[in-house]
This record gives structure tokens, sequence and C-alpha cells, in this order.
């Protein structure tokens, strides 16, 4: 985006473009969460089997299958967990932003002391943090 | 010059000597003046220099109505409000509009971007991303008013230079004067002190003079052994060499007498 536009750009617009990417991710995260639901079902299913073969006879090569197919359940459950928790985040990313009562005015505070000449929160070696001088 | 003339030249060399007086007199005012000018001159330079922060204006400077000086003061109180301008937005600005640029666009695409699950960021991570996104967009407004401060503390400091040009030369200028009557006053010096010795000398009593024979005929007298009196004595010691260094040959031959 051009500098021009990000100088420009208004809380309202900000937070219109936030809500179209959230919303976006609600129609995607969804489905893939499905799909990643049943790689786990599958993975958990392999993994049972080979636990179970290794169990019988402790082979190297049933050893081997079971490490590599729990390696795999555990990967898959972590996707899950990540993407379960994306939707999550979204969702209630979702719910403050389309909030009616506009809770995000509040964050423009900063930028009105900014605005009313104090030196920004952050701090950096020219400054001690932002105190109001 | 002898005594014969005398009333008449002492009273024209007094003439003289007393206008001579009058001028040096008028040239030592002149002068003072040019030499307070320059004084000034030197204050107004020293206090309107870029790096003098001093607020407090020398007195002698606020009476004055040169308009060069008037110049460089007005040009250096411009200076000083621009100067306190830019340093209070200055430190309000703790990173350059290039910092801001590069912190606003990766804010911008946080926020806006749909980067898959990996880019969904907890509600918290993301109102804190959305309240400095608009900080560092105010920020960057300020740095819009910093940068037309410091164009007018620099417009303003080169008028101050080019006012201290001025008076600079305004001051060589005082200087290459205060030469000249400097100079006037020495020859006028001179001429007066010649004009007082012209003076004093018409104004002494006349002593008795001697031709240039009678006073030959002294010096035989007195190599006679003859008595004299002072006032001969004196008359032939104007013209006689009978104190000067002798004849070197005198010394390697012996005397006729």
């Amino acid at each position: 985006m051009h500098t021009k536009a990000l100088v420009d750009i208004t809380p309202v617009a900000l937070v219109d473009l936030i809500k179209a990417k959230h919303h976006q991710l609600l129609n995607e995260l969804p489905g893939l969460l499905e799909v990643r639901e049943q790689e786990l079902s599958r993975a958990f299913a392999a993994a049972k089997v080979a636990r179970t073969a290794m169990a019988e006879d402790s082979t190297p090569s049933n050893t081997h299958a079971h490490d590599e197919r729990e390696a795999f359940r555990r990967a898959a459950e972590s996707r899950v967990y990540r993407l379960r928790e994306a939707c999550a985040n979204a969702e209630r990313c979702m719910t403050y932003w389309n909030d009616e009562t506009e809770p995000w005015r509040d964050l423009l505070e900063a930028r009105d002391r900014v605005d009313a000449g104090h030196p920004p929160r952050f701090k950096s070696k020219n400054n001690s943090g932002g105190e109001p001088s | 010059m002898n005594g014969s003339s005398g009333p008449t030249n002492s009273g024209h060399n007094e003439a003289q000597l007393a206008s001579l007086v009058k001028a040096i007199t008028d040239l030592k005012q002149q002068r003072t003046a040019v030499r307070q000018r320059r004084h000034i001159n030197g204050l107004a330079i020293a206090y309107g220099k870029r790096n003098n922060r001093t607020l407090t204006l020398p007195g002698q400077l606020e009476s004055s109505d040169d308009p060069v000086i008037r110049e460089v003061l007005d040009a250096k109180a411009t200076f000083l409000n621009a100067h306190a301008e830019r340093e209070a937005i200055s430190s309000t600005v703790p990173i350059p509009r290039a910092t801001i640029e590069k912190r606003l666009r990766h804010l911008m695409k946080s926020l806006t971007s749909n980067t898959g699950v990996d880019g969904v960021k907890p509600i918290d991570v993301e109102r804190a991303a959305f309240a400095e996104f608009f900080e560092i967009q105010a920020l960057h407004r300020r740095v819009g008013s910093l940068e037309a401060a410091n164009a007018a503390m620099i417009t303003a400091r080169e008028r101050l230079q080019q006012g201290l040009a001025a008076l600079n030369k305004h001051n060589r200028s005082a200087h290459r004067e205060e030469q000249g009557i400097q100079r006037r006053l020495d020859e006028a010096f001179s001429a007066a002190r010649a004009m007082r010795r012209e003076v004093a000398r018409s104004n002494s009593p006349s002593r008795p003079t001697v031709s240039v024979a009678a006073s030959e005929s002294l010096m035989e007298r007195f190599r006679a052994g003859q008595p004299i009196s002072m006032d001969e004595m004196h008359a032939m010691l104007e013209h006689s060499s009978l104190f000067k260094d002798p004849d070197p040959t005198d010394l390697t031959e012996p005397t006729e007498a």
C-alpha cells in the first residue's frame, strides 16, 4: 500500500478492512478445519493400529512404523489445535470489530495524545517512554 | 626663520595652530563616534551568532536604531523562535520518517492481510496493533510539522547569516573609516606639533647674530686666548665648527701650532 494511503486511512476504513479479512478467514477456516479433523481421525486410527502391532511384535519395522505414525498423529493434532484456536480468534475478533458500540474507538487514545503534542508511548533511544511532557 | 618678521608670522602661525587644534578635536570626536559604533556592532555580531542561544539582549543594542543592527536583531529573534519551536516538536518525534513509514506498512499488513492460519492473532494483539497504527500515523503527521518547522528554522538562519554578513561588512567599513580618521589625526598631530614649535620659536627672544667673517675673527681671538663675552661666544658657536668632530686627518698629522 502506498505511504499516502497509509497516512490518510481512517479508523473506520481500517476496521472495514480488518472485518473483511476476518470474514474471509471465517469462510475459509471451518472447511480447512473439517479436512484437518478428518486427517487427524485417520492419523489417530493409523497410530492406534501401529501401537497394537508393536505391542504384539516389537520388531524394528513395527517400532519404526509406530514412531512414524505417532509423529504424524501429533503433527495433525497440532494443526487441528492451531486451526481451532485460529477459528476461535477470528470469531472473537469479528465479534469485537462488529460490535455496534464501536469499542475500538477507545484504542485511539494514543493517537489523540500524540496529536496533542505528547511523545509516543513506545520507548526509543531518544525518549524516556512517552511520559507526558 | 629669523626674528625680523616675527609678529606677523607669529599671529598667522597661532591662527593656524588654533585651527589645527580644532580639527584635532573634531577628528577625535569622529573617532570616538566610530569606535562606539564599532563596539555596538561587535556586541550585535556576538549576540547574533548562530550558536549563541542566550536570550538576554545587551542593553546597548536595544536602543540602537541602526537598520543593519535592527535587521540582525529581528532575524535573531525569528531564528530563536523557529529553533525553539522545532526543538519542541523534535523532542516528541523519537523516530525518523522512514522508520515510521516502515512500521505503518508492517502494521497494516499484519492487520488486514489474510496470511492463513498463522496470520490470525489474538484479539489483544490485534487491538494493540490497531492502537499503535494510529499512534504512528499521528506521529507521521508530527514529522510533517517537524519538517515544516525545520524549513522555517533554516530560512530564519539564512536570513540571520545574511544579516550578520551585512553587519560584518558594515563593521569593516567602520573600521576603515576609523583608520582613515586615525591617519588624518596623526597628520594633524604632527602638523600641530611642528606648528607649536614654530610658534614657540617665533615667540622666543631673538639672539644676536654675527656674520661669518665676524665669527672667524672671534675664533681667532678665542684661539689666541683673548677674552670674549658670553654673547660673542654664543654667536661664534652658531657658525663655528668648534664642537664638531675634528677632521680625521688632523689626528695623524702634527698640529701647526
